[in-house]
């Protein structure tokens, strides 16, 4: 049994430097980026309040921006979210070409599947879940507003999300048990994008350019990003029903590396998080180096075998799942992690 | 699996009779090395999510640059080049292997690389370099296991893989005794994600 107790969680705020600063050193390439996307995040709000929002519209930063990892290259993953229906109004459309003047500009631009870079309805990430209506887009848009998202303009962030959640929190959830609703569909969208990375390859005839890059994150920073959701959905074991809003919003607010941090503190699984830290933390220096990322993105899926840069990706990834396997299976959340993670 | 010394094949196959997710294969006379390399070099089949490779530690000639670019040759999915310190003279040379290499804490009857101070000036000079954990080494050095603590808490973030096993009173690799399991237990819990190698079977 997990001898824990919901006194024992904390909220994450700030975990990842509270670990490296009492478990260090290293960490320096995530405390960097952590820096460099404070600033940036600083510059864009400000570009931002120049213009004037409808009082039902903010504009969200997705990925490596929530993450706290935001490089020189890092794409600008960004959307106008409607707390309600987007549709084609015009004062939405206002927002999104404010947004444009300051994201996206260059190479930055979100990806090419149009999931990002536009107006997004709250009411239908809530309304559609499951089932043919609930795209990959609707499905992507989703998780991600959950796992990694974090408000540079307007005030409803935090309410859409919470809307989000509510839809998985409303019923059927039990006392003291992970809410299974939002276990499956967190699992879903990481099985989905691991599925969707095989038909991105099949539809490019297997030359797909991006092909190592894709295995590079889906290794490293997407692994991150599933196990910092799954790992507080599991400890929801801890908590009463009506505990757990209040709680997976706290852990949510902040980024799946603080998360991590405070899991590894409170499953006293020290060591596994400074190496786990240390793994990632060179993911994150490799990322900044605009050489690598050149390397990175000339390697095809019939020359990474040969490649001594994919090689130590490799072995980031293996590093960051021995970390993660000895939390969620060498630990007290073990328990819970065979039962729910698992079947 | 001394008779099988040199029987890559065969090594592989008993390994994999014991665990699927971790092999160190050793060269541990130099003359075997240029047959582990060109066995590895073929890309044979093997099972294992991690694959190491103990560098020579006999039977060396002087060359030690010779030797570390013999190292460089091994495929890039051998993880970690596991090297004793006291084969570490030119330490410069040594860096060429970057993150592959793992430097073992050894034993007492060893002139070097015993203690965290010992093994300090290795990674100063090797900031790359990651750590192989030989619990019974540190164990021969230090039967309370104080120096082997040490070992973990000031290079934990290093480590790669530990060596278990006993020694028994001419410093061989034994099975683990009932004794030595309980005594390792707590530094053992310190090292739950990484591989183990067994450096004699475990019945």
């Amino acid at each position: 049994m997990d001898p824990r107790s919901a006194a024992a969680l904390s909220d994450p705020k700030d975990g990842l430097e509270s670990f490296l600063g009492t478990y260090g050193p290293g960490g320096e390439h995530l405390l960097d980026a952590r820096a460099h996307t404070a600033r940036r995040l600083q510059e864009v709000r400000k570009g931002l309040a120049e213009g004037s929002l409808p009082s039902d519209t903010t504009v969200v930063l997705f990925g490596s921006w929530a993450r706290k990892e935001l490089t020189r290259a890092s794409d600008d993953d960004w959307a106008v979210l409607v707390d309600g229906t987007a549709g084609d109004r015009a004062d939405v459309q206002q927002v999104v070409e404010l947004a444009e003047n300051y994201l996206g500009y260059g190479n930055r631009k979100p990806g090419v599947q149009e999931i990002f870079g536009k107006a997004i309805s709250c009411d239908e990430l809530v309304d559609r879940v499951g089932l043919d209506e609930d795209t990959n887009t609707n499905l992507t848009r989703r998780a991600l507003l959950l796992l990694e998202s974090v408000e540079a303009a307007g005030s409803v962030h935090g309410r859409c999300r919470r809307r989000v959640l509510e839809r998985y929190l409303n019923y059927g959830v039990k006392d003291f048990r992970p809410p299974r609703f939002l276990l499956n569909d967190i699992v879903r969208y990481w099985r989905t994008i691991g599925v969707d990375f095989e038909g991105k390859h099949r539809d490019t005839g297997g030359d797909d350019p991006k092909w190592v890059e894709r295995n590079a994150k889906l290794r490293t920073a997407r692994k991150v990003l599933f196990a910092g959701g799954l790992v507080p959905i599991l400890q929801c074991h801890l908590l009463a029903k009506s505990d757990m809003p209040r709680y997976l919003e706290a852990q949510l607010s902040s980024p799946p590396t603080d998360r991590l941090a405070a899991a590894f503190v409170l499953y006293d699984a020290i060591d596994e998080g400074v190496r786990f830290f240390r793994a990632y933390d060179r993911w994150i220096e490799l990322m900044q180096d605009d050489e690598v990322r050149a390397e990175l993105q000339s390697l095809s899926f019939e020359s990474r075998d040969s490649s001594d840069l994919f090689a130590e990706i490799r072995a980031i990834g293996e590093a960051l799942d021995q970390g993660l396997i000895a939390l969620l299976f060498d630990t007290p959340l073990s328990q819970v992690a065979r039962k729910y993670a698992v079947l | 699996m001394v008779e099988q010394r040199g029987d890559w094949e065969e090594l592989v196959a008993s390994s994999a009779a014991v665990s699927t997710l971790a092999i160190e294969l050793s060269a541990l006379s130099q003359e075997e090395l240029p047959d582990l390399t060109t066995f590895l070099l073929r890309d044979p089949s093997m099972p294992f999510h991690y694959v190491g490779v103990h560098a020579p530690s006999k039977g060396l000639n002087g060359d030690e640059r010779g030797r570390v670019r013999a190292l460089t040759e091994l495929p890039a999915r051998v993880r970690s080049i596991i090297v004793h310190p006291d084969t570490m003279k030119d330490l410069d040379a040594w860096s060429v292997l970057g993150r592959r290499l793992v430097i073992e804490n050894m034993d007492a009857r060893r002139p070097s690389g015993q203690t965290a101070d010992q093994l300090a000036g290795l990674f100063d000079a090797l900031p790359l370099a990651g750590l192989c954990f030989d619990i019974a080494h540190a164990k021969h050095v230090d039967p309370s296991l104080e120096g082997g603590r040490a070992i973990l808490d000031r290079f934990s973030d290093r480590l790669r893989q530990v060596h278990l096993s006993s020694l028994d009173e001419d410093g061989h690799h034994v099975r683990l005794t009932d004794e030595d399991e309980e005594l390792f237990t707590p530094l053992l819990e310190r090292c739950r994600d990484v591989p183990w190698i067994l450096e004699a079977p475990l019945r």
